[in-house]
């Protein structure tokens, strides 16, 4: 983009970053739990693992023999099977295709050495994606660019968590942690609601990406496919994921003049018989829609007919 | 009011002894060459060992029984006038001093005995020569006054490229920064590498530290108090310079000899032009793309007669980043400043100012008028400020006065069209009013000076507006959850406050070469900057007190030992100082300071407090000379729902603050300059550990201690070689045009000072099997930078 490249002009040549290994505080491994589940009709999965030291890049430690479950406030039990390596998974049955409906309250509840850890989620509405479509990119010359279409439900107080899917494979980079209330909004101060999610938010899912000499690639190439899911979350799972992306997203260079100070992200969880023990993570039930699109003849001849661009 | 009382008995005490008659001597001092007023001349009393300076127009005044006096006019680096007056009658007598040429046989130990620095009552306060300023090795070349007071005690920043100055362990928000008494809200150019104030077109800074006289109120940390240069009364001049990062060209002339002037002074930056060549193979700038800043400060002044003097000033700046014709961001100051000097009688001076003041900022993104983004944002002041100056005798000078200013907050006009459909976010107008008014005499009786006052302000916050309530939030630390919301009508009284504010200073003189100086002070601040970054950015809004927001309060306390040696060739000074601020902000984690109707829930508010030890050693003359200073310093926040409701240090804390400025003239034609800085780390919060959610690998802090490490300390050496043209022309008369070549370094032996250590995932992503988590340490500056200037005065 024109920005970085400005920025890399004026600046790359002053600054400079080094990869360091100082001495940082260690503290004993706390019970990690990240239970994000959803109205699909798929394998529903909470991971509990253990924190580790921060420069440790071994994979986390599984928590076994802890006893999941998720209740509604109708009276459905859904009971999450340990898997043996930290995931607990409650599977879909014939009865009981998916795990409920909007506007429905669920409870979590782990029972680990001695301990309950409870939480609660409300599955919220979630906008309905209209189209994912492929447009003409301007640098580098001859790329792609997408984008998607979905027009946000009226009335303000939605917030949505948007993840996306290059052939397949979930985005998780620095940049991917999309979020917003209504149609864009960062905070319940502002209001966009009801318009279709502005350009910031529904042009995300296009990553831009550099070669090592910071020319930039093309962000999608013929034939790659695209898949968007929106999926609902509460307030306060906004408010989790906005701080997440604080803390994670550190570009580095220029912006960290800008920088917010190091801090905890928060936790909906509670540990009844002792609201002091250590617990860390989030759960939150949403609903989902998804849409995809593949970068084919077919999709480039669209976007020649109707000169799409952004 | 028991201190009105005390205040007039003060007052009035010395006027009931005498009884002999008076004549008062008065007038201005100015520079021969330009004419333009000296700012803090001695006038200095022979006979009475003590005199008066000149104040911020160059005027002075002095009472004194009927008799002879020996009299010297004295000004740093200008020749000394001293002449033999009868006071027999009242008399106006303007001076006009000639600065010293750089001669070197005469800047040996002269007879400018300038021990202002002791006698004066004065402490806590910065002042710095242009002449001085110009001297310092920078960053890329460019002069810059407030990189400059940095150098000083008590004077730091939280790193490079971080936009103002943090004073005494202050935020850069609770310092007041005045050009030509219009507050700059922004000082910085390009992020901080540059400051806005145009060197060429200022003729005097002072930096109140503490110790601050009752005219000057607002702010909790500093006043940073800039004059400009009135413009040459005597001739035309045109100078410049041509340098790294700007071209800068100003223009003085007399518009009647020795009557009025005007000053013109540009500056623009081209690093859009240099960055051409660089980005041949892109259509970069093709498209409308600009990177460029520029500033215009201007002033004019017109003597009517002896009594009238009236001055127009105005400054206005603009940093320019656009990506294309459609979308960028812009920001800068406008100010106005429209002043009337006049003189009731000999002993009476007074000066009316009306000023105004604008910061603003733009941001537009987007590709076309179906899908963009438009925002800006701006803060207003009007400001009216009616001065007195009565010059009692020679022991006591009254100032009382007043300041009324308003205010107009535009926190974002913001529209965002998305598929052609329009949704405004503009969020309303806020509108608060400060008034205040000021009484302060100085005094002196034998070797000591006081100097008192009192300053009582009020606020008031009005509609039309919302008024916000909010209630506790479920955990100390998180949003606070809105109440209620009302609607105020234009005009009505939302939320008041009013201070009644202490000034004391006293200075006792022990013996000739050393004084003891204690002062108190309290300061209360009615409008915020709110920044939760590193460093404040461009896009940091004002915010007026509210209900929400109190007042920001700050006591502090000052007691330093001054001592000169060797005929004032060498000046030490050691303070102590310790501030208590009270209803200091801090920000939830998260917070939303853009855009964001109820801002005020994400504020979190605490106490504060400053304290330690500054040290200067100063050589004033000679081949070589310069400073040396030294600040042991600590400053610290205790929040609720920070820190566990702990003390932690604030961002800009240093521990150690060292720094080395100096120069050596080789010859009349060259000179070479040096500094060296030594600072500790600034703070910074590590984590202990991670943990992974939805394949992100999330910092965790277990003790939830902000800011318990600290990056690396910081040092740098800077040099620069200041080679002046040829003063005589081959066939041996003088050259009419003065022009220098600077060639300099920034950061001599390359070191990679860091800015900030941060923790991140890096380029991996968490597997199955792999948790990245990478510590980076960024260096804002991390190479030495070469620069080259030419400046030239024709």
């Amino acid at each position: 983009m024109k920005l970085r490249n400005l920025l890399l002009l004026v600046f790359a040549t002053l600054s400079c970053e080094d990869v360091i290994t100082p001495d940082l505080p260690t503290n004993d491994p706390i019970l990690v739990v990240d239970a994000w589940i959803n109205d699909m009709e798929k394998d529903q999965v909470i991971r509990l693992t253990k924190s580790q030291d921060y420069l440790d890049s071994s994979a986390p430690v599984p928590v076994l023999n802890a006893t999941v479950n998720v209740y509604d406030e109708t009276g459905n039990v859904f009971f999450f099977t340990d898997l043996g390596n930290g995931e607990y998974v409650w599977t879909p049955t014939t009865s009981q295709t998916k795990i409920g409906e909007v506007g429905t309250e669920f409870y979590l509840e782990i029972s680990y050495q001695g301990k309950t850890i409870v939480s609660e989620s409300q599955l919220n509405r979630t906008s309905v994606i209209d189209s994912v479509n492929f447009v003409r990119g301007q640098v580098p010359e001859g790329s792609y660019y997408a984008e998607f279409w979905s027009r946000e439900r009226e009335g303000a107080g939605d917030a949505y968590w948007i993840k996306s899917f290059i052939n397949g494979e979930l985005q998780v980079g620095l940049q991917d942690l999309v979020t917003c209330i209504d149609a864009g909004a960062s905070s319940e101060g502002a209001v966009i609601d009801g318009i279709p999610f502005i350009p910031p938010i529904r042009r995300a899912v296009t990553k831009f990406e550099s070669d090592n000499d910071n020319n930039f690639l093309s962000p999608f190439s013929k034939g790659d496919s695209l898949y968007v899911e929106i999926h609902s979350v509460t307030l306060e799972a906004f408010d989790f994921l906005n701080k997440t992306a604080f803390q994670i997203n550190r570009p580095g260079g220029f912006s960290e003049l800008f920088a917010v100070s190091l801090s905890n992200v928060p936790t909906n969880l509670y540990v009844l018989e002792d609201p002091s023990y250590p617990v860390v993570g989030f759960f939150c039930v949403s609903s989902v829609h998804g849409l995809g699109n593949t970068l084919d003849e077919e999709e480039i001849a669209k976007i020649e007919l109707y000169n799409r661009e952004w | 009011m028991n201190i009105f009382r005390l205040f007039l008995i003060l007052l009035f005490f010395p006027l009931t002894i005498f009884s002999q008659e008076k004549f008062t001597l008065n007038g201005y001092v100015r520079d021969a060459e330009s004419g333009e007023s000296l700012i803090g001349a001695t006038i200095y009393i022979n006979q009475l060992s003590s005199g008066t300076i000149t104040n911020p127009y160059g005027f002075y005044s002095i009472t004194l029984d009927k008799g002879s006096y020996d009299i010297d006019f004295r000004y740093i680096g200008y020749e000394s006038i001293s002449k033999n007056i009868e006071l027999i009658q009242n008399l106006k007598i303007d001076i006009e001093l000639s600065s010293l040429d750089i001669e070197l046989e005469s800047v040996v130990v002269s007879d400018v005995a300038e021990d202002y620095n002791i006698s004066s009552i004065e402490m806590s306060t910065a002042k710095l020569d242009m002449s001085k300023v110009t001297e310092i090795p920078t960053f890329l070349g460019e002069n810059d006054i407030i990189k400059a007071i940095q150098l000083l005690p008590g004077v730091s920043s939280v790193g490079e490229g971080a936009s103002g100055f943090n004073v005494r362990g202050g935020s850069v928000g609770q310092n007041l920064v005045l050009l030509d008494e219009a507050p700059v809200y922004n000082s910085s150019h390009l992020l901080g590498f540059l400051s806005v104030f145009n060197p060429d077109a200022v003729k005097d800074l002072k930096l109140y530290k503490g110790g601050i006289p009752s005219r000057y109120g607002g702010r909790v940390s500093s006043i940073l108090d800039i004059r400009m240069k009135d413009g040459n009364k005597k001739e035309p001049v045109l100078s410049g310079g041509i340098g790294t990062i700007f071209s800068r060209l100003t223009l003085e002339s007399p518009i009647v000899k020795d009557k009025s002037s005007f000053i013109l002074a540009l500056r623009r930056s081209y690093a859009d032009i240099l960055a051409r060549p660089f980005l041949k193979n892109s259509n970069f700038f093709d498209d409308g793309a600009a990177l460029n800043f520029y500033d215009l400060t201007a002033k004019a002044n017109f003597e009517l007669n002896d009594n009238n003097t009236f001055y127009i000033s105005s400054y206005i700046g603009r940093d320019i980043f656009k990506f294309d014709a459609r979308q960028g961001f812009n920001w800068g100051n406008r100010t106005g400043t429209l002043r009337w000097n006049h003189l009731f009688n000999d002993r009476l001076f007074s000066n009316f100012t009306a000023i105004y003041s604008n910061y603003d900022y733009q941001l537009a993104f987007g590709s076309d008028d179906r899908n963009k983004f438009e925002w800006d944002s701006n803060v207003e002041t009007l400001n009216f400020k009616p001065e007195f100056t009565y010059f009692i005798n020679s022991s006591n000078e009254l100032s009382v006065g007043a300041e009324f200013i308003n205010y107009r907050f535009e926190p974002a006009n913001a529209i965002g069209v998305s598929d052609g459909e329009i949704t405004d976010i503009t969020l309303p107008e806020k509108f608060a009013f400060e008034g205040a008014f000021y009484l302060g005499n100085e005094q002196k009786i034998s070797s000591l000076t006081l100097s008192y006052g009192v300053r009582y302000s009020v606020y008031s916050y009005y509609g039309p507006g919302d008024k916000y309530e909010f209630g506790s939030p479920l955990s100390k630390g998180e949003r606070k959850p809105l109440l209620s919301e009302l609607s105020v009508s234009k005009g009505e009284t939302i939320q008041s406050y009013s201070s009644l504010e202490p000034r004391l200073s006293m200075n006792l003189l022990l013996g000739g070469r050393s004084s003891l100086k204690a002062s108190y002070n309290r300061m209360n601040q009615y409008i915020h900057l709110l920044s939760n970054t590193a460093a404040s950015s461009s896009l940091d809004v004002w915010t007026p007190s509210t209900n929400n927001i109190k007042p920001e309060i700050a006591d502090s306390y000052v007691i330093g030992y001054f001592q000169n040696f060797r005929s004032n060739m060498y000046e030490a000074s050691l303070e102590v100082y310790y501030k208590d601020l009270q209803n200091q902000i801090d920000y939830i984690d998260g917070a939303d300071l853009l855009i964001n109707k109820y801002i005020e829930g994400d504020l979190l508010t605490g106490i504060g407090r400053a304290y330690g030890v500054e040290v200067l050693f100063k050589k004033n003359r000679g081949r070589l000379n310069g400073w040396i200073s030294y600040t042991l310093g600590r400053s610290e926040l205790k929040i609720d729902g920070i820190n566990k409701f702990d003390w932690y240090p604030t961002r800009y804390d240093q521990t150690h603050n060292f720094k080395v400025t100096s120069t050596y003239k080789v010859n009349d034609r060259v000179q070479v300059s040096g500094n060296f800085v030594y600072l500790t780390g600034t703070p910074v919060t590590f984590p202990s550990s991670k943990f992974v959610i939805q394949g992100f690998a999330i910092p965790h802090n277990a003790s939830s201690a902000r800011h318990q490490f600290r990056i690396p300390d910081y040092h740098r050496l800077d040099f620069s070689v200041t080679i002046d043209g040829k003063k005589i022309k081959r066939n041996g008369k003088e050259r009419r045009n003065d022009s220098s070549l600077i060639i300099g370094v920034y950061n001599v032996y390359n070191r990679r000072n860091p800015f900030s250590i941060y923790f991140s995932q890096g380029q991996g992503r968490v597997t199955d099997s792999y948790v990245p988590g990478e510590v980076t340490r960024l260096s804002i500056i991390g190479s030495f930078v070469p620069s080259i200037t030419y400046n030239f005065k024709l």
